[in-house]
């Protein structure tokens, strides 16, 4: 069953346009939104909340056209990067408050409350004041106030942004048991890939106010389509396969498979550095910047015109002359989204 | 040593400027009240001064309520959203604080006369601002609310917008949402924002001489307390104005310093 519907969805905002934006989202399933910066991930997910008035089209939630239903009778969970709590209120005040909007009895409201505490384990926080809960404490009872009251969609708004990376897996941990408890379709806006990885059963890519790409995340995170989401993804090395830029020879078995201008895109990581020579499909290069990183040595190397970066655990020195044996295999084919045909 | 130096004479500039600014405002509150102290007691005792003193604390009052309730929504409109002309709006709030208090005094009169824009309409049903507590709530009104909006304003943006729109998601209205998230955050800066208009109120002299030099209360004048000491000053002399003027102090800044010990206690 279908439980959000998009219909060519466009929000115009003062220096920024949604869409159109076209999307089926099934019940119970968690849906990643991932983009950078300024892509329109949040825009959408307001959109949905009701925040921004759209320009035109329709979201639809279990059949019914809720485009001009207001924020308040719309049945959609929110939680923020930044908690959120109602700081005139201890934990289990806000949790509640939902609950009184919705004028249950005292009885029904204690055991909801008992119930999402049960599964979040927060029973020991209740009677805390937002100040004296960390960050994630204050996270865990942000999503129980969203959860209570049961809503029929749930946004995530980069919920996991401003946690230390243990809390941030325990939150994983505790997002994927309410996925599992089939309650709620959950849309989860993230910076961060492992989130569509561990979490999603359907991630959705943004690029200016547009999805590009979508699918099951194991299969488009590795099979990038669009140059915009290699990027994303840590493609830093982008090569035109159908210039003439000194690499057609590394590339010529490719280029007669593809018409359009398409790119080569590969990681730091699918490449090597040798002193001598290491492959036969060699290229030489010259070391122009090295930096160190927590996965060992980042190099510029300057091939032809082109400064391609490769990881290495061995040591070069600066402006020395190496060659550079690219992974063909780990090559990506990938194509600019034409925005205008989106 | 050179820096360490530089650094000691920026705390002793520092420290003797604002020492200076402090004992300016402190040290002619002392006078008067060292001077007056004597008469404080008998001036309390004085019907006709009391009186002048209860119609200025209606006055402050009912201005400091009245700033309260029409400068939470519009606080609230420039603190939360953007439009065209906001800085017209702004602007319009900040007007009454570069007018000189005489001429608003002149102002209200003339808006109001028997005469002039909506004055003849407003005359038909018997509302008349000269000489009335209503005029003179709406002079001070004019001259002090803009306290209380700019602090409202304030501390409404200092609240997380986010706040809001869980609070709508839960179900509740923007009304609801206002009242039940919003005004808990920021009473205690409202709460400061109308004493400070409230104290602006008290001490309105200039627009009174025009607006309310005197008001009628059924069939007896009282003198804002304003009024009363510059009366007594022209009239009586130096010496029972400043009995006069202690005693105002007193009540003023005790109610001030009460109002504020409250706030404080309940942050505590």
């Amino acid at each position: 069953m279908e439980a959000l519907t998009i219909q060519n969805l466009t929000i115009k905002l003062k220096n920024f346009v949604l869409g159109p934006i076209n999307l089926g989202l099934e019940e119970y399933g968690y849906y990643v939104i991932a983009g950078p910066n300024g892509s329109g991930k949040t825009t959408l997910l307001r959109s949905i909340l009701g925040f921004y008035r759209p320009l035109s089209g329709k979201i639809i939630l279990y059949g019914k056209d809720i485009t001009d239903l207001p924020i308040e009778k719309r049945k959609i969970g929110y939680v923020t990067q930044s908690y959120s709590l109602f700081n005139n209120m201890d934990a289990k005040s806000n949790i509640e408050y939902g609950l009184k909007l919705m004028k249950l009895n005292k009885t029904e409201r204690e055991r909801r409350i008992k119930e999402i505490s049960n599964i979040l384990n927060i029973e020991d926080l209740l009677n805390k004041k937002p100040k004296e809960l960390s960050g994630g404490q204050q996270q865990l009872i942000s999503i129980a106030r969203a959860l209570v009251v049961e809503p029929k969609i749930l946004l995530l708004d980069e919920p996991l942004s401003n946690l230390d990376p243990n809390v941030k897996k325990n939150l994983r941990n505790v997002l994927k048991k309410i996925t599992k408890l089939k309650t709620t379709t959950i849309i989860h806006v993230s910076h961060f890939i492992e989130d569509a990885f561990e979490l999603s059963t359907k991630l959705f890519f943004m690029y200016r106010g547009k999805i590009i790409e979508m699918g099951n995340p194991v299969d488009i995170i590795n099979n990038p389509k669009t140059l915009e989401f290699s990027e994303y993804l840590g493609y830093s090395n982008i090569i035109g396969i159908n210039s003439f830029n000194g690499f057609e020879n590394l590339f010529y078995k490719l280029k007669n498979n593809y018409d359009d201008k398409v790119y080569a895109a590969f990681r730091p990581e699918d490449a090597k550095i040798c002193i001598s020579k290491c492959c036969d499909n060699f290229l030489l290069g010259k070391i122009v910047d090295v930096s160190l990183t927590s996965r060992g040595f980042l190099y510029s190397v300057k091939i032809y015109d082109k400064i391609l970066n490769i990881f290495s655990e061995e040591k070069f020195d600066e402006n020395s002359e190496v060659y550079v044996c690219i992974d063909i295999n780990k090559v990506k084919i990938v194509k600019s989204a034409n925005l205008n045909e989106i | 040593m050179k820096e360490l130096r530089r650094i000691q004479l920026f705390f002793i500039f520092s420290f003797l400027f604002s020492l200076i600014f402090l004992l300016f405002f402190i040290y002619p509150i002392t006078v008067l009240l060292l001077v007056g102290s004597k008469g404080i007691i008998s001036s309390l005792k004085n019907v006709s001064f009391l009186s002048a003193v209860y119609v200025t604390l209606i006055i402050s009052t009912t201005a400091a309520i009245f700033a309260v309730i029409f400068g939470l929504p519009l606080g609230y409109i420039i603190a939360r959203y953007e439009f065209k002309f906001k800085s017209v709006i702004e602007t319009i709030i900040d007007i009454p604080i570069v007018i000189p208090h005489v001429v608003v005094g002149i102002m209200i009169v003339l808006a109001f006369s028997s005469q002039y824009g909506l004055g003849p309409f407003l005359h038909k049903f018997g509302i008349n601002v000269l000489d009335t507590l209503l005029g003179a709530i709406l002079a001070v009104s004019y001259l002090s609310s803009t306290y209380t909006i700019r602090i409202i304003e304030s501390s409404i943006k200092m609240i997380d917008p986010e706040i809001e729109l869980i609070s709508r998601s839960l179900g509740a209205s923007q009304m609801r949402t206002f009242f039940n998230v919003i005004l808990p955050n920021i009473w205690r800066s409202v709460a400061n924002g109308a004493l400070l208009t409230w104290a602006r109120a008290t001490s309105e002299a200039g627009a009174l001489f025009i607006v309310a030099y005197y008001v009628l209360l059924g069939k007896t004048t009282v003198y804002p307390s304003s009024v009363y000491i510059y009366e007594s000053y022209v009239g009586l002399g130096l010496i029972d104005a400043v009995k006069f003027s202690a005693a105002l102090l007193v009540i003023v800044i005790g109610i001030f310093i009460i109002f504020r010990l409250i706030l404080n206690l309940r942050r505590e």
